[in-house]
């Protein structure tokens, strides 16, 4: 197993909001990692962490350290903008900008200086056929993108994260806005995606963790609990906190 | 009180407006669009001449309607990038403390009577430029800038607000995708907001084109058609408010035209600008 992104005693404070207490984890390349747990457990503070969102907050305060192949995220020279397209992050709630469907797929590239059409063409068909998204959307690319249903929306916006060809993605409950259909088909998409990308998923429910993943760990009150292969974590925990959980007398 | 005491007295005001405003708009009528009938609407809008009192009589208002105009875009010019500016300064960037220190102060300045707005013009502004920057001082330019200074509180509010009400996933989702916080406020927050950014330029737009004793003080009052800024020039409103305690007549008839001219005019930049805003919305 190849590590790929290592976290390392990771703590993260807000003002007096302990949110994240000493998380060690490794996350192996093409593989999808399920990060599970309770609400408040520290899940999107850690995703968050891992492109740098959290430093939006004014109150943070961090320690410990995140590497992806080896070389941390915090050096003074990494560039955030450059960073955040390399890890590129869907949120629980789909988030089109107010502008095309095409528009929202390039926004990225756009940012980086892509003009040239044909490549701009390119990967919109990329990203959106990688999403799913294309065959409902090719005729209409420069409808407004809130014209689409939320399913469509919440792929849109993977789309525009792999338009961007990321290495790593961060996808916090992607679906949890969804009907099941359009869960069935982003959790069909993040199984075809894993052999190019390497992801991170907070899963809706736990259930859909076991269902895509190939490991999981365990978060509990910002502290990371367990981590195994899916398994190992679902059918038999180590800590008896991770089986009170996984079995469903909690949370 | 009842419940259906409080709705009469509630829709008896909402009437009450709504009649004071027709009443005012028959009369403005009434009072003028004889005149307008009897000179011709183009040789009015388009003279350059007026002598209301002369012989032969000659009213053309050309020379202050384009004085009103140039003015009201140079008071946009000056008032709505610094406005908006100040605005994504108080919803972005500053701190919580600042913002909350900076809006009242703002108020205060939309709350300052126009006729000191007049004399700060008139005593310091005017005397500069006719110093460094040529011309009789009393200007266009002179105004236009007190004028942008005058409309900015209103921009900054209701800009802000549209700022404001721009929901922070579109921040969000920006950020994410590596943009600058500079790059997501002028790709996404802005074009978000622009629907109450443009609100807050008609209100600014009306309040430019009707504003008269600020500009009585700083214009100049000169009857002519200004070839540059530095110019000076007068206005539909200041010619009303200098010449309609003296006029009669013919003359008074011609400056309730004036008045009719200056109605037509806001209602329709106002459609405009509301035809704007929807298509941009859509
Ligand atoms: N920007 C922030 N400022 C202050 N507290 C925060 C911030 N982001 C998250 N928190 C707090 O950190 C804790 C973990 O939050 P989060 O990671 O969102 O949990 P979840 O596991 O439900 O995703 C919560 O108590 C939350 O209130
Ligand atoms: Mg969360």
């Amino acid at each position: 197993m190849s590590e790929y992104i290592s976290i390392k005693n990771l703590s993260v404070r807000f003002g007096s909001v302990e949110a994240l207490k000493n998380v060690d984890l490794e996350i192996p390349r093409n593989q999808i990692t399920t990060v599970f747990g309770p609400a408040n457990s520290g899940k999107t503070v850690l995703m968050r962490a891992i492109n740098r969102m959290i430093e939006l907050s004014p109150t943070l305060q961090r320690s410990g350290d995140i590497t992806i192949n080896g070389e941390s995220i915090f050096r003074p020279e990494v560039d955030v903008a450059v960073l955040r397209r390399r890890v590129s992050m869907v949120f629980a709630l789909p988030t089109p900008l107010p502008m095309s469907i095409y528009e929202n797929v390039i926004y990225g590239l756009r940012l980086m200086g892509e003009k040239n059409r044909e490549k701009l063409d390119a990967q919109v068909e990329y990203g959106l056929e990688a999403a799913a998204l294309w065959n409902e959307v090719r005729n209409r690319l420069h409808d407004p993108a809130l014209s689409l249903s939320g399913g469509q929306q919440q792929r849109l916006c993977l789309a525009r994260s792999l338009a961007l060809d990321p290495d790593i993605l961060l996808l916090d409950a992607p679906t949890a806005a969804l009907d099941p259909i359009s869960t069935a088909q982003i959790e069909e998409t993040m199984i075809e995606l894993k052999s190019r990308y390497t992801i991170i998923l907070v899963p809706h429910n736990f259930h859909q963790g076991a269902r895509v993943a190939d490991r999981a760990a365990f978060f509990l009150g910002g502290e990371c609990i367990e981590v195994g292969t899916v398994s190992q974590i679902f059918t038999a925990p180590r800590d008896s906190r991770t089986e009170d959980y996984v079995s469903g007398r909690f949370g | 009180m009842s419940e259906r005491l409080i709705r009469a007295i509630l829709l008896t005001t909402a009437l009450l407006s709504l009649i004071s405003l027709a009443v005012i708009t028959f009369f403005i009528f009434q009072a003028g669009v004889p005149l307008i009938g009897q000179v011709g609407i183009a040789p009015f809008i388009g003279g350059t001449v007026w002598n209301p009192t002369g012989d032969p009589k000659s009213f053309g208002i050309l020379p202050m309607l384009l004085g009103s105009l140039y003015l009201t875009v140079g008071a946009l010019i000056v008032g709505v990038p610094l406005g908006v500016a100040v605005a994504v300064f108080m919803a972005e960037l500053a701190p919580r403390r600042m913002a909350q220190i900076m809006r009242p102060a703002i108020q205060l300045l939309a709350g300052i009577p126009s006729v000191i707005y007049g004399f700060v013009g008139l005593t310091l502004l005017a005397p500069f430029v006719r110093e460094y920057l040529g011309g009789p001082g009393l200007s266009v330019l002179t105004s236009a800038i007190v004028l942008g200074i005058m409309i900015m509180p209103n921009v900054i509010s209701i800009s802000e607000d549209a700022i404001r009400a721009v929901p922070n996933s579109y921040r969000e989702g920006s950020l994410a995708l590596g943009a600058t916080q500079w790059q997501t406020i002028w790709g996404v927050v802005l074009p978000a907001a622009r629907s109450g950014i443009l609100a807050s330029v008609i209100l600014g737009m009306g309040r430019a084109l009707g504003e008269t004793m600020a500009v009585i003080m700083m214009i100049g009052n000169a009857l002519q058609v200004p070839l540059s800024p530095l110019d000076s020039a007068t206005t539909l409103t200041s010619n009303i408010g200098l010449e309609l305690a003296y006029a009669s007549g013919q003359h008074r008839e011609a400056l309730f035209a004036t008045g009719v001219v200056l109605f037509v005019l806001i209602m329709a930049l106002n459609l405009i600008a509301r035809a704007v805003s929807q298509q941009q919305t859509n």
